[in-house]
């Protein structure tokens, strides 16, 4: 282990070569993604280009990674659905995040002015911040008295055992998405308002609110709402080993999916009168959530969530990415917000109007308010002021789709100049879903500087990652950068790049006319919008964006036994090119109907 | 790991006290009838220091000094040598100015063997961060999306498992000044993180909120909704082990992490608050708190009055790889770094051959100058700490000599992610089993001359850990997975 780790360091020692005259610059070659992940680079399938490693969990895709500058003899496709019959994965629990928390207790509670503070998932098992801060949640939502509609007889009332095992149903029954079981409710009735009734430390004694408050805060940070845990059922029409997920069950991989939220009460009811014990049944429900306003919201959040606008532990998010404010003077928080609200806005947009993958990379339509339609450069139809925003075209010889807009041009880019290797590295990965390791320690991540030979960015990428070591991942991630070669680090559109070198003004013009080399994209492309007119006919594209949804939809990464339902996806988005059909398939595929039985 | 005493030992049922006797029962023989209890702190740092250790790979055979393209200061190590009384480096002169230098030890030629051996080419962020302090092994993802998680607990919170919770408090207190890293290196138990607090807001809350430091009876309304709240938390409890009962092992094991926390604050919420020390008191966190610069001081204030308020043991500050951007000058040129990591890694471009150096040759003293500040307001949070508890005297001393501190980083040097030679320092008497004032070094090159320039050992951060807990008075032989480690046991001479 130790001797392949020290080759392959020398494999890429090249990397370090380049000379460049430093002067404030940009920071272009900073780790674009996670360092710590260090794909195995002594991939024994590999042996002559070990910064490719196979990726364990890329089964299905037909453009073999390991290989992507050979677009023309990719690896025979394999059938990953011989011999499958159900395409199933066995459950694995797991817990509602911050916002499918506050989205089901505004749904619960009919509140949408509902704001506790909810923590975000620190790990794959919870810690005791997050339950501390859950067991506080679920105190002041019951001070804003929500649960009481869920009470037939009146709070201020004198104790009411009868009205209480109702309370503990009805309610109960809401927040944990299906009826409880008998010893549910006797737990809640004994353990908590039986409890709080008879407590001696409470003196005088507990008022009916008191005990009827307690309850309900119990219930409300229960694990059966926090979790989503799948039995199934047996069914005989099933081969052995896979159980039918309950009605109930599908229910909530409906509503999460489709609302980011808890079901409301029609499709509770569908769930527990037999209609989503058909494919076909929970298909009419998948078409009635999607038409109801929160469908909006939530598949808007599929977008942030995919372009990575929430940043992480180490990336910024889009509102907090660091720009040089002399250089950028008009940047501020109100056009950060327009930025994330224009991608969005766009993603719903298509999605809704005509689900077409293919108008997501091409759209010229953005939403915008007067500052950003200023950063594009639009004339027509530009909103008065910033508070307000409206649809207008972009031209189209300069914009083309998602990634020609400021909020992925902005955010995948250092504080002062265009980085082509961020870019390039969240187009390679994941847009065409081709398999990168993260660059190695020694890498020379110095701010990219202009020199006396190469005073474009493109040119001193290139100088920079001239080595064999860099290229075998540089040659493909930079040529896809460079196409986006015409945007700043905000975003706008240039045609020539200036600065200052020994002291002396230059300005040279953008080249963003480069070779592609990958999968399907491979190919002359001059600018933006004719690489987005490349991914627009990407077939990885489109696997990729099927791969988005799936992981979405399963909150969980693919493994191998999902090979088969990728493969099914992927054939019919390739044909179809509808994220509307995508997602209504999703809602039908064996993972969202059923599931392997666990030991 | 040996663990004596499982943490479910410490947390069957309700009514903390009663079933933590036995835990205090041993550590009162540890320690003797009227010894204070041990503390035992953490402060770690993410992104490394500023040395020129280079992990004898990239052709060094362990340090360079300069001439190639890595600047060759270090700035962690102690101008004094081993065996002579202890003179502290720059990174830690603002401990020495505090007068805490014979309160520390400085270690130096210690090993992160198991992320050494479990990481690929240089070792990632992830797989340092979770094997820094649990010396075990850990994840190391292959997919841009995952991250690395721990298989086992980190040293702190082996030791909170074993001690137990203080009436009302906590088991332990992870408090973290966030910046940018690539997760954190505490972990309660297999792919679980330890709570972290990363506000002064959540952090005042969680640990003081419930302290009386006020004189009269307690507000009959607060005893109404306390006993209230128990009664939740108790039904909750409950709830989860039927929930539990359906559950197959892995999700159990979810679970039950749950059912620990909600038992854990229903016997704080329910805890009986022992009378506060004199030297108990809350500090306020009305401020403004936007950057590490004006948040640091408070979260340290806050850590004290835990240790003070008898509220927990055991404690952790991390602090991210910040970049003093509060500072109007971070650096005294401009070279468009935006975020610590890359204050980090301009180090290696910092030798005489470094691509930084060699078009400005001027640049490398000031360049080392901004580390040095980078890293020494690190050593201020850790001097506030250390001498808030030296001035606070209890018996046998003072709250210093009955603490035993940790302090590291998942680098050595962070540029080139070395998990070799790290840095570690060690302070508090640790109730009189520490010997302190020392620089030990366990480069076995080093032997004659302590500023040679191989480097090779034997040492673990296993053997290192094993060491600290038979200072607080276990009998371990073993920590983490020792199969990563050169050699078995502890470390005789510390």
């Amino acid at each position: 282990m130790r001797l392949l780790k020290i080759l392959a360091v020398v494999g890429v020692a090249g990397c370090d070569g380049a000379i460049i005259t430093p002067s404030p610059g940009d920071p272009s070659t900073q780790m674009p993604v996670d360092p710590s992940n260090p794909s195995n680079p002594s991939n024994p399938t590999n042996p002559t280009n070990p910064f490719l490693p196979v990726d364990p969990n890329n089964t299905t895709n037909p453009t073999n990674p390991t290989n992507p500058t050979n677009p023309t003899n990719p690896t025979p496709p394999v059938d990953q659905c011989a011999g499958v019959t159900v395409a199933a994965a066995p459950s694995t629990l797991r817990r509602l995040n911050a916002e499918q928390q506050l989205n089901s207790y505004r749904d619960l509670l009919n509140d949408q002015t509902l704001a506790p503070t909810l923590a975000p998932l620190a790990g794959p098992i919870i810690t005791e911040q997050e339950v501390e801060t859950l067991n506080a949640a679920a105190h002041a939502l019951v001070l804003k008295k929500g649960h009481e509609s869920y009470l037939k007889c009146s709070i201020t009332g004198a104790l009411n055992s009868t009205c209480a095992d109702q309370f503990i149903a009805d309610f109960g029954h809401a927040v944990f998405r299906r009826p409880l079981t008998v010893d549910e409710k006797a737990g809640f009735k004994a353990d908590v308002y039986d409890a709080v009734r008879t407590n001696t430390a409470i003196t005088p004694v507990a008022t009916f609110k008191e005990c009827i408050d307690a309850t309900a805060e119990a219930i409300l940070q229960a694990p059966q709402f926090l979790y989503l845990h799948e039995e199934g059922v047996v069914d005989p029409t099933l081969p052995a080993g896979i159980r039918r997920l309950t009605g109930n069950e599908r229910a909530t991989r409906l509503a999460y999916l489709l609302w980011n939220s808890t079901p409301d009460a029609t499709l509770l009811a569908a769930a527990e009168n037999g209609s989503l014990d058909t494919a076909a049944g929970v298909r009419a429900q998948a078409d009635r959530l999607l038409k109801d306003p929160k469908a909006h919201k939530a598949i808007r959040g599929v977008v942030a969530e995919w372009l990575q606008l929430d940043g992480n532990s180490h990336q910024a998010s889009l509102e907090a990415a660091p720009k040089d404010a002399t250089k950028f003077p008009f940047d501020n928080a109100v056009l950060r917000a327009a930025m994330r609200e224009e991608v969005l806005a766009l993603y719903e947009k298509v999605f809704f109007e005509t689900g077409s993958f293919k108008s997501l990379m091409t759209s010229r339509k953005a939403y915008v308010n007067r500052s950003l339609g200023q950063l594009y450069g639009v004339t027509t139809g530009l909103p008065a002021n910033d508070a307000t925003s409206a649809w207008v075209d972009l031209k189209d010889t300069e914009r083309s789709g998602l990634f020609t807009r400021a909020a992925f041009l902005a955010l995948y880019t250092p504080q002062d100049q265009q980085s082509p290797i961020r870019r390039g590295v969240f187009l390679y990965r994941e847009v065409l879903g081709q398999a990168l390791a993260p660059p190695p320690p020694n890498v020379d991540n110095t701010p990219l500087k202009p020199g006396a030979t190469a005073l474009a960015i493109r040119d001193q990428v290139d100088t920079r990652t001239a080595s064999a070591g860099c290229q075998a991942c540089h040659a493909h991630i930079n040529p896809l950068g460079y196409a986006l070669g015409n945007y700043d680090a905000m975003g706008r559109y240039v045609t020539t790049e200036s600065g200052t070198l020994n002291g002396q003004a230059y300005s040279v013009p953008v080249d963003s006319t480069v070779t592609l080399k990958d999968v399907d994209v491979a190919g002359v492309v001059r600018g933006g919008v004719e690489l987005s007119d490349k991914l627009a006919a990407s077939v990885p594209a489109h696997d990729t964006m099927a791969k988005v949804w799936f992981t979405h939809a399963n909150q969980r990464t693919a493994v191998k036994t999902d090979a088969c339902s990728l493969q099914r996806l992927d054939e019919r988005f390739r044909q179809t090119d509808d994220m509307r059909d995508l997602v209504l398939s999703l809602t039908t595929d064996d993972n969202a109907l059923f599931i392997q039985e666990t030991p | 790991m040996s663990t004596k005493f499982s943490r479910r030992f410490f947390i069957q049922g309700f009514g903390g006290l009663a079933i933590a006797l036995p835990a205090l029962e041993f550590t009162e023989k540890a320690w003797g009838q009227t010894a204070p209890k041990p503390r035992f702190l953490t402060f770690f740092e993410h992104g490394g220091t500023l040395t020129n250790h280079m992990g004898n790979i990239y052709g060094y055979q362990g340090f360079t000094d300069g001439s190639q393209e890595s600047q060759g200061m270090d700035a962690w190590r102690p101008t004094s040598k081993p065996g002579q009384p202890l003179t502290l480096g720059a990174i830690h002169q603002p401990l020495a100015a505090a007068g805490l230098t014979n309160d520390c030890v400085v270690v130096r030629g210690i090993d992160n063997m198991a992320g050494d051996k479990q990481g690929d080419y240089g070792n990632g962020h992830g797989i340092s961060n979770v094997t820094i302090l649990t010396a075990g092994k850990g994840k190391n993802p292959g997919e841009a999306d995952d991250k690395s998680i721990a298989y086992g607990p980190s040293i702190d919170q082996v030791i909170a498992a074993r001690w137990g919770a203080p009436a009302g408090g906590l088991a332990s207190v992870n408090l973290l000044l966030d910046a940018h890293n690539y997760g954190s290196p505490f972990f309660k138990a297999s792919q679980q993180y330890a709570s972290l607090l990363d506000t002064p807001q959540k952090a005042f809350n969680t640990i003081l909120s419930g302290v009386q430091t006020g004189t009269g009876g307690p507000d009959p309304a607060v005893v109404r909704a306390q006993a209230l709240k128990v009664s939740v938390l108790d039904g909750t409890s409950k709830n989860l082990q039927r929930y539990q009962n359906k559950m197959s092992a892995q999700d159990k094991l979810a679970v039950q992490a749950h059912l620990d926390a909600v038992r854990s604050i229903e016997q704080r919420v329910a805890a009986i608050q022992p009378p506060v020390a004199p030297s108990c008191s809350k500090p306020s966190v009305s401020g403004t708190f936007t950057n590490i610069g004006n948040t640091w001081q408070v979260m340290v204030d806050i850590a004290l009055a835990a240790l003070r308020c008898g509220q927990t043991r055991v404690l952790s500050l991390e602090v991210g790889d910040f970049h003093m951007t509060w500072d109007p000058t971070p650096l005294p040129f401009t070279v468009g770094y935006d975020i610590g990591h890359s204050l980090h890694h301009m180090s290696r471009d910092m030798g005489n051959k470094g691509s930084l150096y060699m078009p400005h040759p001027d640049w490398l003293t000031p360049y080392q100058q901004a580390m040095i500040r980078n890293r020494q307001l690190r050593a201020q949070m850790v001097a506030r700490l250390l001498k808030g508890l030296k001035d606070t005297p209890e018996a046998g001393g003072n709250m210093l000599d009955n603490s035993l501190m940790l302090w590291t980083s998942e680098f050595s040097h962070g540029a080139i992610h070395s998990g070799s030679d790290m840095p570690i320092m060690l302070a508090g008497k640790a109730g009189g089993t520490l010997q302190t004032g020392r620089y030990l070094n366990f480069n076995t090159k080093a032997t004659t001359d302590d500023f040679t320039l191989q480097y090779a050992t034997q040492t673990a951060t296993n053997n290192l850990y094993v060491s600290l807990l038979n200072k607080l008075g276990f009998a371990d032989t073993t920590f983490g997975d020792m199969s990563y480690a050169a050699k078995p046991g502890g470390i005789a001479t510390l």
